[in-house]
């Protein structure tokens, strides 16, 4: 009799032991420091798998060629490289975590996109994984994404015209987007130096075309 | 056990113990250099021309603009209609895009023939319903006569608020709090809205 109820207690102190552990648990970041996003915005995400699988697109109105194409990508990821710490490969339709979608301005009409818009990017099938606070008062969640896309558009005329980019405009659009993509929510409150500051405008020289220290601290809190 | 056994089994744990320190150093070495593992070369593009769909359940939609200015007077230059109206109603077009009815209350510039218009805007950064707004907008292209995007993204929607005007933009702030310090003219344009359209209809 008391050799059973030692196994019911071990085992149900394993059943506790197991759930507390588990993912449902969520992670508290507590009072952290390199917050650089602004105090509206209040969540930031991150890739837990240690691979990035990328998956790139074109379709007919993307005008841009592929060495460019693939020159960008590979400074935007070299340029994160040091914070995030994650092996890049070849990924599929299905499986990738990151995606790259080159498209053209009618494209982004059809799917209402504003038109001085050029690049975009979004998390889906996010998890909510835990919580911490900035500035000792500001809350912010945290969220593992398990993919994310952008959609870059190459436009001829108007207000998102993109077809005269020089090589920094775009390396820039790129290294933002992916910042983004990697779980940079809002935009840096600190420094127009920032990559992530919102104005683009603050890059008229369009020298900075990879992430500051701040940039990189930002999101340091999570990878 | 005999002395031979246990020499066996130390110089086993030893080995072991070396690979491990071994893969773990390596596995180090890889995660310090500054490259991506995949170069601009090995990347692979697929071509495609199917119908392109917006991820389900997307939590963020976040864009980056070409038409940001320097300054408000900018700002109302390049845009195509600027009004001051109420956000009376919201549809999400997408996972992504929202589109938000705004009741005209004034124009400031441009002419539009309608009572209201229809603001495009990425989901992530929506106007507030049944708040009111200063708006400097574009003519979205391809779309109906009276739909419009908003300039610089966030630069050209400001927060009317307890006669305060908010942004979220740096630079317009800034610029804002110098107009609200400006010595008055004439009662009439003591608020900062009014000083604001004074600027406006000026400039244009
Ligand atoms: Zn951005």
């Amino acid at each position: 009799m008391l050799k059973r109820f030692g196994i019911v207690l071990i085992l149900s102190f394993i059943s506790v032991l197991s759930f507390t552990t588990s993912a449902s648990a969520l992670v508290n970041y507590g009072n952290v420091s390199g917050w650089m996003a602004s105090t509206s915005v209040s969540k930031i995400g991150f890739f837990s798998a240690s691979d990035i699988k990328l998956y790139i697109t074109k379709n007919s109105n993307w005008l841009m060629t592929d060495t460019n194409f693939s020159t960008y990508i590979t400074h935007a990821i070299d340029s994160w490289h040091s914070v995030v710490n994650k092996t890049t490969s070849t990924g599929t339709s299905s499986n990738f975590v990151k995606s790259f979608n080159g498209i053209g301005r009618s494209d982004a009409n059809s799917l209402s996109i504003p038109s001085n818009v050029l690049g975009l990017n979004t998390w889906t099938a996010s998890t909510y994984y835990g919580y911490g606070k900035a500035y000792g008062t500001h809350n912010f969640d945290v969220y593992t994404i398990q993919k994310s896309v952008t959609y870059l558009i190459w436009s001829t005329s108007g207000a998102g015209k993109t077809s005269d980019f020089t090589a920094n405009q775009w390396k820039n659009v790129f290294a933002h987007e992916y910042g983004h993509g990697l779980g940079y929510y809002g935009h840096s409150a600190n420094s127009t130096k920032d990559l992530m500051w919102e104005d683009t405008s603050s890059y008229s020289d369009w020298g900075t075309i990879s992430p500051t220290q701040y940039d990189k601290g930002h999101m340091g809190i999570v990878y | 056990m005999s002395s031979k056994k246990i020499l066996i089994a130390l110089s086993g744990t030893a080995v072991l113990g070396a690979f491990l320190l071994y893969a773990n150093g390596f596995g180090n070495n890889e995660s310090n250099s500054n490259d991506s593992d995949l170069r601009a070369n090995d990347l692979v593009i697929v071509k495609t021309d199917e119908k392109i769909s917006i991820p389900e359940g997307a939590i963020a939609a976040e864009g980056i603009v070409s038409d940001t200015s320097q300054s408000i007077e900018e700002m109302s230059i390049k845009s195509d209609l600027i009004i001051k109206g109420r956000v009376v109603s919201q549809e999400q077009f997408s996972s992504i895009v929202t589109h938000s009815t705004i009741e005209i209350i004034e124009q400031w510039k441009g002419n539009s023939d309608t009572e209201t218009v229809i603001v495009y805007q990425l989901s992530d950064e929506t106007l507030e319903l049944d708040k009111q707004y200063i708006l400097f907008l574009g003519k979205q292209e391809e779309e109906k006569e009276n739909s419009y995007y908003i300039k610089g993204g966030h630069q050209g929607d400001l927060l009317i608020d307890n006669g305060d005007l908010i942004s979220h933009s740096s630079i317009i702030s800034n610029e804002l709090i110098n107009l609200a310090s400006e010595k008055s003219r004439s009662s009439r344009e003591s608020s900062v809205e009014e000083k604001l359209k004074l600027l406006i209809t000026q400039s244009n």
